[in-house]
């Protein structure tokens, strides 16, 4: 039985002045037992809203969700098997982080030393008294992943966890979520920082305009969204373009005068002849790496740019950055 | 019952709660010091009617107002004799006459009351619980109010729900701390008042009462409990279906406000359903009195304290039942 199931999820948002937002169309998805799995998607793309649905806090226009085989009507027969995180953490401001979770805990039973031992594994044992408002992003998102793991949960449904945190504070956040996957919890992970899924996740599904465009283990949708190609750097790149291009190659250019043919790994000969043939001497030729990110933009071919400050996906059109509002004018183009 | 325990847990942990709690000790420390002060100790009343019975023997040996010596016949204080007007003065009798007594009597009596004798007796209590209770109840409101608009505000009612999904049990269990929480504060505030106002009544007035008095202000202080409870739990529901507790309180003003309307130019029958109206008879125990119409010239009949009780609990079962239902409905950000 998958962890958690979505059939149809369809969800409309009523706008204040009149007509509909449509956030989730149809979206159809299945997260095995075990491991962590990936949900990914830009800004927007509806995976708040499908946590949402499947945590009972949003009710679906149409079609079903099941968490641990419960339907939202029967969610609370479940609930004591799962923790979540969902958006930026909320808690009351005027309590300490150690209050507020004794709170939460207490309506499951959760002693306080179960919530001391939460509070240092997420790094907040020193600062349990303070007041949450006092807190910075990333210790509010320590909190909350504090109180997801505070019921020792089966199922942990985290929503950007890494949102606000440094660095060393996403490494943390890592190697927790990692290691809770390899205890044979499950861990549904929805993020936008797609290299940091990709290290840590078994199965991935990747979401875009409300529907699931892909889905499956990582290591397949690596393999399933390849574009083969070959990166050729020559000294004359205009030139070896033309060249390869005559030779029956397709030809992108990419940064730094490199350029990205369209060729499996075999054709590297066929392109190295057409080269020297004219003349023209390779300087660089290995095949182009796949990962996440260029499979995600292959997918949604147009569909999103990345933000050149924070690496954000932004849908097309926005000359903004969704997330850090940067100008993303000169973004790189899928 | 445990998220019952939780949201009373979380309810006295609020900052605002333990503000409100010490701001009315305070007060009520501060208004039972005052009374304290300016009311007189049993040695200043005998001293008081010592002066005026001394003076009332001085007046009989002579030793004021002299036989033929000009008095007031009428309170003018202490405005000179001479400057009143003759129908308002009079001469004092003569001594060892049955009219000098009387005279002397009555001007000792005169004195006495200007000595402004200030005592403070309990059963005054019931006046200053009654006059409170508006007060106090809009505390509980408030306190209703904020309780969930606070929580809508911080966004903690999404991150309780993936606690504990069952909506109308959330709702229901914060109702009834809503609840729980405008009612002991009144009665927290009562007995603190009762509690500054003793030493008053013990050492400067009477503990005594008439048979009954006791039962009466019990009844009183019990119906401005309910009153007080009932309307936390209106603040409660409106804030929860508005998620604003500002905009719970501007809504019960403009209610207040369109109540007085209504009630005074628009339609007079109106008033055995005016929230406020049956929520001051049932807190005197009076109830509303019947009532002419004068726009149609009809009679508006009444209504007993008890179906004022009763009219007040409807309202607050109507706006809890909307509130559940909107909050089993609404998504939760």
């Amino acid at each position: 039985m998958p962890v958690i199931e979505v059939v149809g999820l369809r969800k409309e948002y009523r706008k204040l002045r009149g007509g509909r937002t449509l956030a989730v169309a149809g979206l159809d998805l299945e997260v095995p037992e075990g491991g962590v799995f990936g949900f990914l998607g830009p800004n927007g793309s509806g995976k708040t809203t499908t946590i949402r649905c499947v945590l009972g806090l949003a009710r679906a226009t149409a079609g079903k969700t099941r968490l641990l085989g419960a339907e939202p009507a029967r969610l609370h027969t479940v609930i004591r098997r799962v923790g979540s995180l969902v958006e930026t953490p909320t808690f009351f401001p005027n309590f300490s982080g150690r209050r507020n979770l004794e709170l939460l805990g207490a309506i499951d039973g959760v002693g306080r030393n179960t919530v001391e031992r939460v509070l240092d594994r997420v790094g907040l044992g020193a600062r349990g008294r303070d007041l949450f408002k006092t807190y910075s992003l990333g210790m509010k998102q320590r909190l909350g992943i504090g109180a997801a793991l505070m019921k020792d949960p089966e199922v942990l449904i985290l929503d950007e966890p890494a949102n606000g945190l440094d660095p060393a504070g996403i490494k943390e956040v890592r190697e927790l979520l990692r290691s809770l996957g390899q205890e044979g919890r499950t861990v549904f992970l929805s993020s936008h920082l797609l290299a940091e899924v990709q290290q840590i996740c078994d199965h991935v599904a990747i979401l875009s305009k409300g529907t699931c465009i892909t889905s499956g283990p990582v290591d397949d949708v690596l393999t399933a969204g390849r574009q083969a190609e070959m990166i050729v750097r020559a000294k004359n790149s205009a030139r070896a373009a033309t060249v390869l291009e005559a030779a029956g190659f397709g030809v992108r250019a990419g940064t730094d005068d490199a350029l990205h043919v369209t060729a499996e790994r075999d054709d590297a000969e066929r392109i190295t002849r057409a080269l020297a043939a004219k003349r023209i001497y390779l300087t660089e030729l290995r095949p182009a790496e796949v990962n996440l990110e260029t499979v995600f933009l292959g997918l949604t071919e147009g569909a999103e740019t990345i933000c050149p400050n924070c690496g954000n996906l932004v849908p097309s059109g926005h000359k903004f950055c969704t997330s850090c509002g940067a100008q993303i004018a000169e973004a790189v183009e899928p | 019952m445990i998220l019952y325990w939780v949201e009373i847990r979380r309810a006295l942990a609020r900052r605002v709660v333990r503000a409100l709690a010490a701001l009315a000790v305070l007060n009520f420390i501060v208004a039972g010091i005052i009374v304290f002060v300016v009311t007189d100790s049993d040695a200043e009343v005998e001293q008081k009617l010592g002066s005026s019975a001394t003076f009332e023997q001085d007046c009989l040996d002579g030793e004021v107002l002299p036989p033929g010596q000009e008095y007031a016949t009428a309170d003018f204080g202490e405005f000179p004799v001479e400057q009143i007007p003759k129908q308002f003065r009079s001469t004092a009798p003569e001594i060892g006459t049955d009219e000098r007594g009387f005279f002397c009597e009555e001007q000792a009596l005169y004195l006495e009351n200007r000595q402004d004798i200030r005592r403070f007796d309990i059963v005054t209590l019931r006046d200053v619980v009654e006059g409170l209770t508006p007060f106090l109840t809009m505390v509980a409101l408030f306190l209703g109010a904020s309780l969930i608009g606070a929580e809508w505000h911080s966004g903690m009612v999404g991150t309780l729900l993936t606690w504990e999904p069952r909506r109308v049990l959330v709702y229901l269990s914060k109702a009834a701390a809503a609840i729980t929480i405008g009612a002991t504060f009144f009665v927290f505030a009562q007995l603190l008042l009762t509690g500054a106002l003793w030493p008053s009544a013990m050492l400067h007035g009477s503990t005594l009462a008439a048979p009954g008095f006791w039962g009466d202000l019990l009844g009183t202080m019990g119906r401005a409990t309910a009153a007080a409870a009932i309307t936390a739990g209106m603040g409660f529901a409106i804030a929860s279906a508005t998620r604003s507790t500002v905009f719970a309180l501007a809504m019960l003003f403009l209610v207040s406000i369109l109540d007085g309307i209504v009630t005074a130019v628009i339609w007079r029958g109106y008033q055995r359903w005016s929230l406020f109206q049956n929520m001051a008879g049932f807190v005197e125990g009076t109830g509303i009195s019947e009532s002419r119409d004068p726009f149609r010239d009809t009679l508006v009949p009444g209504r007993s304290a008890g179906s004022a009780g009763l009219v007040i609990a409807m309202y607050l079962a109507v706006l809890l039942a909307a509130g559940t239902a909107s909050f089993r409905a609404r998504d939760v950000n």
